[in-house]
């Protein structure tokens, strides 16, 4: 997520705005690790990230996935519609503490 | 970061992607996705936890070498549902790494293999890029509380082990109330084996353990290094 709000709602751009990609038990990619749990699965069904042509078997290069339609519309939603972005992203990366 | 472009850029020139490498774990750590596995089983957390384990598998050779190809820092062994010490090409892709020895490979692992030497065989392997994180929560009578059906006194000769055979070690401890007491004393087993403690804050109460309310993290975790 590209920023965060705190406790006073107020909206603070982020430094490093990313996590690591994560590869998952059914030998998809995601956008972190967080994403990879029963809870969440839905969101990123819904974002076509669980495709089956997105598995990492059925494509010889990474950057065949990571290029996709389905990735680049995802990265849109987080960095320009984030109050669209999956749960667990504006959970997990969208507020902060202070 | 502006685009697609600029997204994948970034991770393949700075990050380690995350692989689970299987969905074996044989502990029954409390707040681990495996524990919705002792829910009810007309639960929605243990229908969708257990499906989720049915539908993986070991992770191939062939995904894990495509990916340790793509980025170039190397890679991350680190499940969400899994412990990489279970990951049936574990071996085959320590050695596959020696083709690129400038990339890293870490290992987290909190379960316990069978037994000293299958640590000793595998660390033998390692070439100095690989590094392995231990979670053990406490010192060898107590980290099991948190990791349960861990071989604590194995994690602890392991770690010594693989410092001895000078690979990169670092001890990763969760603190929690039933370990506070003992954060001294495994600063000093750290120290006399030379191994890198870092203590991490994490928000894993609950299941019969707590998290000290000064050591609970801002955010999702934190790890800090052994000045705390």
């Amino acid at each position: 997520m590209p920023y965060y709000y705190n406790s006073k709602g107020e909206k603070i751009e982020k430094q490093d705005v990313e996590q690591s990609i994560a590869y998952t038990a059914d030998g998809y990619l995601l956008p972190c690790c967080w994403c990879d749990a029963p809870s969440t699965r839905r969101d990123f069904e819904k974002a076509g990230l669980y495709k089956e042509e997105l598995r990492v078997s059925k494509n010889k290069k990474i950057e065949d996935i990571l290029l996709s339609q389905e990735w680049e519309q995802f990265i849109e939603t987080v960095l320009y519609k984030p109050d669209d972005a999956p749960r667990c992203c504006k959970e997990k990366c969208g507020y902060q503490d202070e | 970061m502006s685009d697609i472009t600029s997204f994948v850029d970034y991770q393949k020139k700075y990050k380690l992607p995350n692989l689970e490498t299987s969905t074996r774990c044989t502990l029954r750590c409390p707040q681990c996705t495996r524990a919705k596995l002792f829910a009810p089983k007309e639960s929605s957390s243990y229908r969708e936890t257990i499906s989720r384990i049915h539908n993986g598998f070991d992770l191939p050779l062939e995904d894990a070498t495509k990916i340790f190809d793509f980025f170039d820092n190397g890679v991350m062994l680190c499940g969400s549902l899994s412990d990489p010490v279970y990951w049936p090409s574990l071996r085959k892709f320590i050695q596959e790494s020696k083709k690129q020895i400038n990339k890293k490979v870490q290992i987290h692992t909190a379960a316990t293999q069978k037994n000293l030497e299958w640590y000793r065989d595998i660390f033998e392997m390692c070439h100095p890029n690989v590094t392995w994180i231990f979670g053990a929560d406490g010192l060898s009578d107590s980290s099991m509380t948190y990791r349960i059906g861990q071989n604590s006194k194995l994690i602890f000769e392991a770690m010594i082990l693989g410092k001895e055979m000078q690979l990169d070690i670092v001890w990763h401890y969760i603190i929690f109330d039933y370990n506070l007491n003992q954060i001294e004393d495994a600063k000093k087993l750290a120290a006399d084996n030379d191994i890198k403690l870092e203590f991490v804050k994490s928000n894993r109460t609950g299941g019969g353990v707590t998290v000290p309310d000064d050591y609970k993290p801002k955010r999702n975790k934190e790890i800090t290094n052994d000045t705390l």
